[in-house]
């Protein structure tokens, strides 16, 4: 059973087969979870959103057509998850920044800065840099370069995730990487 | 701003996805380009940096969250089809079968009980009222007449005894 495909595995889980989900679940449980980590840097999000993923997997199985690869099926479900708690998040951010006062609003702003700026206490560290540097990046270059360098999926399950084609996939995967490059060389990273 | 066609290029590049001739002619393009030269070389140590991110694991308390939540989703599932599954068993399914031909039944004479009889005739209470004013006319039109009758034989009976008296 394990040694069968994604494809193999959904179509018998379909079928009814719960040893097929367990097994798609331990075989991509990781790499959602971290994409999905990378993607809203906050730990216990990207663990609802993880948990989100997998129910719906189990619950809307039948919406899988053997049209497209499992893999891409599955993180698109993450991303369009990721994408409606990040709008979700921002809603609650921007009514909660306008409540406060003027004096108020600027450190609420400045507070992530402090966070960033954090490279002389010894919990600095790439990982964390990293982070904070994908998240300056906008949403769609993060979720490309997640994808391609941190996830290593193939540009071919990216266009299709992304719905665009393979040359503007790469074109915009480059461009990402030269701002990514940019603000961790700004943080101290690659001099 | 780079094109994109040369954008292509640096990610075959970087991503060593290109022939020896490729390589060789970018290269060659790259060291009349110090600038981007510089960028291409950060960003393939960059490439090589992020794949070595470290990886970060689900904790064992989150499977047993999801797996609780399957759980509830089967039951709730369940709970919403156990009426139909009553009738899998045959004592509930005859009990069934007999009360949904009592149901008919009843309903059948019922409705043949409050169904008005052919040929019956409905009476209009408005009908009835133009009737009755019909009825007080023919009665107003015989009082008159009685009246004029009246007259007309006191007129006549006039006439005779003049004609006896002359």
């Amino acid at each position: 059973m394990s040694k069968k495909n994604d494809e193999q595995l959904i179509k018998d889980f379909q079928q009814g087969n719960q040893v097929a989900y367990e097994i798609l679940y331990n075989r991509y449980k990781d790499r959602i979870y971290n994409f999905v980590y990378r993607y809203v840097n906050d730990v216990d999000i990207a663990q609802d959103i993880a948990h989100d993923t997998f129910l719906k997997l189990y619950t809307h199985k039948h919406t899988y057509k053997e049209i497209a690869k499992f893999s891409t099926w599955l993180f698109t479900i993450a991303l369009n998850i990721c994408r409606t708690e990040l709008r979700k998040k921002k809603r609650r951010k921007t009514y909660s920044t306008s409540e406060l006062s003027t004096e108020d609003r600027e450190f609420a702003i400045s507070s992530d800065q402090n966070v960033i700026e954090d490279k002389s206490s010894d919990s600095f560290e790439i990982n964390a840099v990293v982070n904070i540097c994908l998240m300056k990046l906008s949403e769609e270059f993060r979720t490309m370069i997640i994808f391609r360098d941190i996830q290593e999926l193939s540009y071919d399950v990216i266009s299709n995730i992304m719905e665009l084609p393979i040359g503007t996939v790469k074109s915009r995967i480059n461009r990402g990487r030269i701002k990514l490059n940019q603000f961790l060389s700004e943080k101290g990273y690659n001099k | 701003m780079i094109d994109k066609k040369l954008q292509i290029k640096i990610n075959d590049y970087v991503e060593d996805n290109m022939t020896k001739k490729e390589k060789k002619e970018f290269e060659n393009f790259l060291e009349l380009n110090e600038e981007l030269r510089v960028e291409v070389l950060q960003i393939k140590s960059m490439i090589s940096d992020l794949k070595n991110v470290r990886s970060v694991k689900l904790g064992a308390s989150f499977d047993d969250r999801l797996k609780s939540s399957i759980e509830s989703y089967n039951n709730k599932k369940q709970n919403s089809l156990s009426i139909f599954r009553l009738f899998e068993n045959p004592v509930y399914a005859s009990l069934g079968a007999v009360a949904a031909i009592f149901l008919v039944v009843i309903v059948t004479i019922s409705s043949s009980v409050l169904e008005p009889a052919k040929g019956s005739m409905v009476i209009d209470s408005n009908q009835v009222y133009e009737q009755d004013s019909v009825v007080d006319n023919d009665n107003k039109f015989n009082d008159e007449n009685e009246e004029q009758y009246k007259i007309n034989r006191n007129f006549d009976l006039q006439r005779v005894e003049d004609s006896k008296d002359n």
